[in-house]
């Protein structure tokens, strides 16, 4: 638990008696990438502002490492950038960070420049906010979420909007922020291909509860090329991938197997079940990616494919 | 917090236009008022109407009490050439020329105190409370804005009073501009200011302040309610041109009816702000001055113990 930032248990929210978030358990370790992954409407945006004290929780508590009690302690390390990049228009963005930098009692000239520069609006510092493109608007907004120098960094779709460019920009930036200064970041997005590039942990939400919590590693094994075999028993076929030198395999229930390696070999292994009059009702390579694999999942939870 | 906060809003509402559109606006309807109140008897009337007036046996200051910007009505003048115990004569109205405009040439005799009081019980500084309170606390709720404030240091209460403290500071500098600006009006339209200032002016624009900042509270509550900048605006408009009293003067009927020991001249709009701050003078007197005050104090304190209910209870975002 040392290593942990943030431990939420049985988080929930409701809303006028519609559960928005339903008993949400989330283990965010210090100095990780955490990507909250889930269509719009599944909860994403409430979890956050509730872990940031936006929004009270009906139930549930989440403790931040070393910060017990009240948590205004542990808000003061947290920045936020939540739904809407909240500025306003009428203000510079040089104007929208120097009120955020008055606020906190910090900052200087230099200070402010400084956040403008690291998300590249330096050069429009003293342009109307009103005026910038969504893309630059989420841009200020990560430049004010970083206003204090944050911990903990809560990017609800910071990359939307954003033209490929701007992405790869923001995405190099806070992989920076995450090594070199060590910011936790928690960040949702429904572009799952673009949070497989930076997150190092996931949390799969689907109607308000969370569905799958994993490591990279574990949804790179699940979502890897491999070879499915569906029979109405797989005791008596695992002795057949022994003997033909297949140690890479995983038996998912007592129907399926998935077998990682040698794909090319299908048709030699669908052989050698056939001879040992085993009833196979299918055999074949299947490949998913990260989209396809959370599709399955929410679908599952939805009563829907699998 | 509360220190940095204040400092923070007091940036924000710097940067806001409507702060200076208001002392303009306000500055061209003080202009206009004294025009009215040193110059002109009655918008409309030429000096032979008035003469004609006078012959029929009818005063100007009669007539003066229908004129209102909009705000108000009721206020009393003075006229300088006659009352209404004595005919005009021809050679009391004064015969216009265009350099009478800037320097002397009165229609009323009034001194500096009264242009001020007449300026104030206008009451159009309330009107520009309620349109500054609604645009800068409607703003931050229209972009969410409390957000970026509240996630890293969740003080929400000092936020609130860093706001009021702000719209207070607002209401003063309303008060200051309409002294300053009548000052200058009077000098501009009579060629000097008789100033006559004693305690009461003093006493009047600090009771004034105090019904302005418990007007301003009203309007946060509202804003804070609604969080519509359009609907608190139009809500705290229409209670700053008094038209709350329509209401209120049905509910006094019927509660005369219903309570027969009332007294007959029983009126709830006697107990709301937009009323105390018209029916104050310079002249009042300590009973006046101290209803005025409870009202005030009464109103600030449930307008602002609503509100916070309200924080306390809703979410950010």
């Amino acid at each position: 638990m040392d290593d942990m930032l943030l431990v939420a248990e049985e988080l929930s929210k409701e809303y006028k008696k519609v559960k928005a978030v339903d008993s949400v358990n989330l283990h965010i370790k210090k100095g990780t990438i955490y990507g909250l992954i889930g269509k719009n409407g599944a909860g994403k945006t409430t979890i956050m502002k509730m872990i940031t004290g936006m929004a009270t929780p009906s139930s549930g508590s989440f403790t931040y490492s070393g910060f017990e009690g009240d948590k205004r302690d542990a808000y003061s390390r947290i920045g936020a950038l939540i739904e809407a990049p909240a500025l306003l228009p009428n203000l510079s963005a040089y104007d929208n960070i120097k009120l955020k930098c008055l606020a906190y009692g910090i900052g200087d000239d230099a200070y402010i420049m400084d956040k403008l520069k690291l998300v590249g609006l330096d050069g429009v510092a003293k342009r109307k906010a009103g005026k910038f493109s969504l893309g630059m608007k989420q841009r200020l907004g990560i430049a004010m979420a970083l206003v204090g120098e944050p911990d903990f960094l809560v990017l609800d779709e910071p990359i939307n909007g954003l033209d490929p460019q701007g992405i790869v920009e923001i995405r190099e930036m806070l992989m920076k922020l995450n090594s070199e200064k060590g910011i936790t970041i928690l960040i949702s997005s429904h572009i799952l291909e673009e949070l497989a590039k930076i997150a190092k942990d996931y949390a799969i939400i689907n109607e308000g509860r969370i569905i799958e919590e994993s490591t990279l590693e574990d949804l790179k094994l699940k979502c890897r090329d491999k070879i499915v075999i569906k029979t109405s028993n797989t005791s008596p076929v695992l002795p057949i991938l022994d003997s033909n030198n297949f140690s890479d395999y995983q038996v998912i229930d007592s129907n399926t197997i998935y077998i990682y390696e040698r794909l090319g070999d299908i048709s030699t292994l669908n052989m050698e079940i056939a001879k040992a009059e085993i009833p196979v009702e299918s055999i074949g390579v299947q490949s998913s990616d990260l989209e396809e694999y959370f599709i399955k999942l929410t679908g599952a939870s939805a009563g829907g494919i699998k | 917090m509360y220190l940095r906060f204040l400092k923070s809003e007091l940036f924000r509402a710097s940067k806001h236009k409507c702060v200076y559109i208001l002392i303009l606006v306000l500055a061209a309807v003080l202009f206009l008022e004294s025009i009215v109140f040193l110059k002109f008897s009655i918008p409309g009337m030429s000096q032979d109407d008035v003469y004609s007036m006078g012959q029929e046996g009818y005063s100007a200051e009669g007539m003066s009490e229908s004129f209102n910007m909009g705000f108000n009505a009721g206020r009393a003048v003075s006229p300088v050439v006659h009352d209404e115990e004595e005919d005009m004569s021809e050679e009391d109205i004064p015969a216009y020329t265009l350099s009478d405009f800037w320097g002397e040439g009165l229609f009323y005799n009034d001194d500096f105190p009264t242009l001020y009081w007449l300026n104030v019980s206008s009451s159009f500084h309330l009107f520009a409370v309620a349109v500054f309170t609604a645009l800068f606390l409607g703003s931050t709720y229209k972009y969410g804005y409390d957000k970026n404030l509240i996630v890293g240091n969740r003080y929400r209460f000092s936020l609130f009073f860093a706001r009021i403290t702000v719209i207070a500071i607002y209401s003063a500098i309303l008060l200051i501009a309409t002294f300053l600006m009548t000052v200058v009006y009077d000098l501009l339209f009579t060629g000097s200011v008789d100033w006559n200032l004693d305690s009461s002016v003093l006493g009047y624009s600090l009771v004034s302040f105090v019904l302005s900042f418990a007007f301003s509270m009203i309007a946060v509550f509202i804003a804070t309610l609604t969080k519509n900048t359009a609907a608190s605006m139009t809500v705290s408009i229409m209670l700053s041109m008094g038209f709350l009293s329509l209401g209120l003067s049905i509910i006094s009927f019927v509660m005369t009816y219903i309570f027969p020991s009332l007294p007959s001249d029983f009126q709830l709009v006697n107990y709301t702000i937009t009323q105390n701050a018209e029916a104050l003078s310079l002249q009042s007197t300590g009973k006046e001055v101290l209803r005025a005050l409870i009202v005030a104090v009464v109103y600030s304190f449930l307008s602002i113990e609503g509100s916070l209910l309200i924080i306390r209870r809703r979410d950010i975002g």
